[in-house]
């Protein structure tokens, strides 16, 4: 290592690096285009780790248009249609086939840590799902009025969702992740604040818009990187 | 080594991008034969000639294993590559840095 910097063998590199070649596909390199087949190949391995910019404006897609629909379909209780109640559903189910695609096909042939670090932390994501629903179910079978259920649905979702943002951001090292997490998380709080209908006016274009303002970022940032 | 400041065992095109994608993967991180010669668009035969000259190094750690019967290769960076590699890559930029 200490012989790296010495430099007293400069006029022999390139002839030195050269010699070994013994296949006709590895033709002599300089070092401008060695820096550059390099970065090309790191851009190449990043397909193998999902793309945050696809999952945000996935998930910001399904936020805003069925959230959206709830409550435009609204009616004068606040009670969104079941039309509308059943689109959101099926929009989310999509969703989660859409990122479970996405991210099986990205890191299909990836074993190691990352691969356990994902399988846990996407198990984080059913787990916190599962509870706010049987902690949505247990507020109306005790009694809680359909408007209690409902705000509660709203912001315990978003606060699943916040906080697994916040716990990826934190576990990736991913700053706009962190942030969106955070803004999701307070989006809920508010989202019970402002009460039915509006907390799916709240949950739309305050937290799906959040997350295509995320993802659009992360777009960008991926598009630069691939150009850079 | 002093003598020859570029590794040679790293510096021609392919073993370069074998090397360098390997490095992006997250440590610990170990990727499938197929899945490396797809993401690095390469034939299997060249890819394998050049790991076995990266493995004869001991720049790349391969294992083989099965999954269920089907026999798979997982191929990792090792803690010698990714020091050659950091190696390499200093050189390179020193000699970048010499020239402008």
């Amino acid at each position: 290592m200490s012989g790296d910097t010495g430099g007293s063998a400069d006029g022999g590199r390139s002839g030195d690096g050269r010699s070994d070649d013994e296949r006709s596909d590895d033709a002599p390199l300089d070092a401008a285009q060695a820096l550059a087949v390099m970065a090309a190949a790191r851009r190449s391995a990043g397909a193998a780790y999902p793309s945050g910019a696809f999952l945000f404006l996935l998930w910001g897609a399904v936020w805003l248009v069925g959230y959206g629909l709830m409550w435009l379909s609204a009616g004068d209780d606040g009670t969104p249609s079941g039309i509308a109640a059943g689109v959101a559903i099926t929009l989310g189910v999509l969703g989660t086939v859409g990122t479970l695609w996405h991210v099986l096909h990205r890191s299909r042939g990836l074993v190691g840590s990352s691969a356990r670090t994902g399988a846990l932390y996407g198990w984080s994501w059913a787990i916190g799902f599962v509870t706010q629903a049987l902690i949505v179910t247990a507020l109306a079978d005790a009694g809680a009025p359909p408007e209690v259920s409902a705000l509660a649905g709203n912001a315990l979702a978003a606060l699943v969702v916040g906080l697994l943002y916040l716990a990826g951001g934190a576990l990736w090292d991913d700053l706009p992740m962190y942030l969106l997490g955070a803004w999701i998380a307070v989006v809920g709080g508010a989202s019970a604040h402002v009460g039915l209908p509006g907390t799916y006016l709240t949950m739309s274009l305050a937290g799906g818009g959040g997350m295509l303002v995320a993802g659009t970022y992360a777009a960008v940032r991926e598009w630069r990187r691939r150009r850079a | 080594m002093p003598d020859a400041p570029l590794d040679p065992v790293i510096h021609t095109e392919a073993r370069l991008r074998v090397v360098s994608a390997l490095s992006a993967l997250s440590r610990g991180d170990r990727i499938s034969f197929p899945r490396l010669q797809q993401l690095l668009d390469m034939t299997a035969g060249n890819l394998s000639t050049h790991l076995r000259r990266l493995e004869e190094a001991e720049y790349v750690t391969i294992t083989k294993t099965h999954e269920g019967r089907t026999p798979v290769t997982y191929v990792e960076l090792s803690d010698t590559g990714r020091a050659a590699l950091a190696r390499y890559t200093r050189v390179l930029r020193d000699l970048l840095g010499g020239r402008l």
